[in-house]
């Protein structure tokens, strides 16, 4: 799947979580889902499953943690369905 | 303290992990460690449960303490660790809990409730407290911080790691924080991280649900001076995890899953709480 393909995905998983419009019209792979797009961190779980759904891949805790921004997710899914 | 040397009941922490962390934070952090790994904590755990446990009852909850199937819980097998998971609304949820325990056994020599790093080992005073009213027990501690994530997975390492021994109880909240919301018997989501503990040590889970405490200790000597505002603590039946056997720990989904599990027993022993209520 090619890298714009994820990211477009990924902007479209994010938005009902995101609560910084602003950020989220503007986002980037640099975007932190936490610091820009406030997103709830009791809902970073439920992002990572729906990533899980819509990619079809599984994800170790330890992977889950180290996405911290919309780059780090798609490094991830691109990483998981190579 | 040196952070050098396995040796059993101690916490591993990778010295890049413990960089990570303030000096307050790491010496706090070391120190609760050495005290339970110490030969001292024979005598602390002695402390805890014949001294400490008998005068918070004695102030807190002599008068207004009701328990429902404590039994349930002194029977349970032995060949491994018993974790406790109770819903959270205030601040004193475990040490009542673990005071109703140790009332009626003494079964388990170790004993541990891992705490958000917040005040108890990022300040003087929380260190100390930590220290002289629990000897520590409140160990190991979970920090917010991305940076410091490392050392929180240690620490459920290391109580994973604790629970596959007969010897070990844990009190653990699934929820990870406290209930604020006007419904006592709503339950927040469980955190991945205990599922990760379940699913890694595979200890006898009870499923435990408290109501009555507030967050004023002071508060609660009042109401047990008039003998008002009932707790009652409700003790469930061992978790079925069966369903997770073979199932990877790892994998983010399967903590998620193991977590929602023990919640939804939680909550079944809502309506044995509103009952016991209605018989006061």
């Amino acid at each position: 799947m090619e890298n714009q393909e994820v990211f477009d995905k990924v902007v479209e998983i994010l938005k009902p979580f995101a609560k910084n419009e602003e950020a989220l019209s503007s986002i980037s792979h640099e975007t932190s889902l936490q610091k820009d797009l406030e997103v709830n961190s009791a809902r970073l779980v439920d992002i990572v499953l729906e990533i899980e759904d819509n990619f079809d891949i599984e994800v170790s805790d330890d992977d889950a943690d180290q996405v911290g921004t919309v780059g780090d997710a798609v490094k991830l899914i691109v990483a998981a369905t190579s | 303290m040196t952070d050098s040397g396995p040796s059993a009941g101690r916490m591993q922490i990778p010295p890049a992990e413990l960089a990570s962390l303030s000096g307050i934070e790491r010496r706090a952090l070391l120190y609760a460690r050495w005290l339970n790994a110490s030969p001292l904590h024979r005598f602390f755990h002695w402390i805890n449960t014949q001294f400490h446990r008998r005068w918070i009852q004695w102030v807190a909850t002599s008068r207004r303490l009701h328990t429902v199937g404590l039994e349930r819980l002194v029977e349970t097998p032995t060949e491994r660790g018993v974790l406790i998971a109770a819903n959270h609304r205030s601040f004193f949820d475990q040490f009542i809990i673990a005071c109703s325990i140790y009332q009626v056994t003494r079964r388990w020599p170790r004993f541990y409730f891992p705490v958000r790093s917040d005040f108890f080992y990022d300040h003087p005073l929380g260190a100390f407290l930590n220290t002289i009213v629990t000897s520590a027990t409140m160990f190991p501690p979970i920090f917010r911080a991305r940076a410091k994530r490392g050392v929180s997975r240690s620490g459920l390492d290391f109580l994973a790691d604790e629970l596959r021994s007969p010897d070990t109880l844990v009190g653990i909240h699934p929820e990870g924080t406290r209930g604020k919301g006007s419904d006592p018997y709503e339950l927040l989501p469980a955190e991945p991280g205990f599922g990760k503990v379940v699913l890694q040590a595979r200890p006898i889970v009870i499923p435990v649900f408290i109501r009555g405490l507030s967050n004023s200790f002071s508060r609660e000597i009042k109401c047990n001076i008039s003998g008002i505002e009932p707790i009652i603590i409700v003790f469930g039946e061992p978790v079925d995890l069966s369903a997770f056997d073979g199932e990877d720990p790892r994998l983010l989904r399967n903590q998620v899953k193991a977590g929602r599990r023990v919640l939804e027993e939680i909550g079944k022993l809502t309506e044995q709480e509103k009952q016991a209520r209605t018989q006061l």
